[in-house]
């Protein structure tokens, strides 16, 4: 069961996954990242691949289906959707969350409860 | 004759360029020695440059954003004290065009993989852009060696992924894809640059 859709952006790694958003401002925030969470951050290079390894899904606000945040995430076989515009405001930060990496949607839990 | 850049320099640069390192691997990237990378880390780390990170088991360096700014920084200082800022840039605009075609070769081959389809021209294009990434990187180390060893190390990744295709876009080894996009980190590091 899932809520409404928060965000969406380009489809780049299949998958659904459900987690608590993470939103990842910078390096000096990855200490934040818990696994199973929701990757949700600006753009990603070579520093962020680590939180790949914890992430259930990632989010970007800008990239394509090129980008470094897809390449790795498909490498991973966790879900991605990229280019979601203001994804990081749009989201808060702890708050449950279903990533469909196929439709290229964010959807918020439906028993979140917020 | 290539300007050789400082250890001080070449240890910031080389977490950098990993993303995340235990201190053995940074002081491979640029052959130093182990025991001064240690110190070196150390040092900064006291300065707030470089943090030890906890990621699902593996310990290893990062830099902050303050030691992402001191090594852009340094980065700049060492370009322009070289003058080889327009050599570089020169060598990034030339690298843009392979970068879409790189980009654009592995995400297609994941994406067949996916598909348990046949990568069957992503072989080729790697080839061609191999050949191309040699001269690329001769017009970089003839002004700063630092910039040496990413055709051999993508060269001998595609050697090894006719065996294990992990070699193509794998993230835990040295593949085409780490490499290409390392040598992409690298270049705008050093030219300040946004991707």
């Amino acid at each position: 069961m899932t809520g409404p859709t928060v965000v969406t952006g380009v489809p780049s790694s299949p998958g659904r996954a459900y987690g608590p958003a993470r939103v990842v401002r910078s390096v000096d925030d990855f200490g934040r990242m818990r696994p199973g969470d929701v990757l949700v951050c600006r753009t990603t290079d070579p520093a962020w691949t680590p939180l790949f390894r914890l992430a259930a899904a990632v989010v970007t606000e800008t990239g394509g289906l090129l980008c470094h945040a897809a390449i790795v995430a498909r490498e991973y076989r966790i879900p991605a959707v990229v280019g979601a515009a203001d994804a990081m405001s749009r989201l808060d930060d702890g708050a449950p969350v279903t990533v469909d990496g196929a439709l290229g949607t964010v959807t918020a839990a439906a028993d979140a409860g917020r | 004759m290539a300007h050789r850049s400082p250890a001080e320099l070449l240890v910031l640069h080389a977490v950098r360029l990993t993303g995340f390192a235990g201190t053995g691997a940074v002081a491979a990237r640029f052959g130093l020695d182990p025991e001064q990378t240690h110190e070196d880390l150390l040092d900064a780390e006291a300065y707030g440059r470089v943090t030890r990170v906890a990621f699902a088991g593996l310990t290893g360096w990062s830099l902050t954003e303050a030691g992402r700014r001191h090594n852009e920084s340094q980065l700049r200082d060492e370009l322009d004290g070289v003058a080889a800022r327009d050599a570089v840039t020169a060598v990034h605009d030339d690298f843009l065009p392979l970068n879409a075609q790189a980009t654009q070769s592995f995400t297609s081959w994941q994406l067949r993989t996916l598909d348990s389809g046949a990568p069957a021209a992503t072989g080729d294009i790697l080839r061609q852009l191999a050949q191309r990434l040699r001269p690329l990187e001769h017009r970089l180390t003839a002004h700063l060696s630092r910039f040496g060893g990413y055709h051999r190390r993508f060269a001998a990744a595609l050697d090894r992924a006719a065996d294990d295709p992990a070699w193509i876009t794998g993230v835990e080894v040295d593949s085409c894809h780490r490499v290409w996009f390392e040598l992409h980190e690298d270049l705008v590091a050093s030219l300040g640059v946004a991707r």
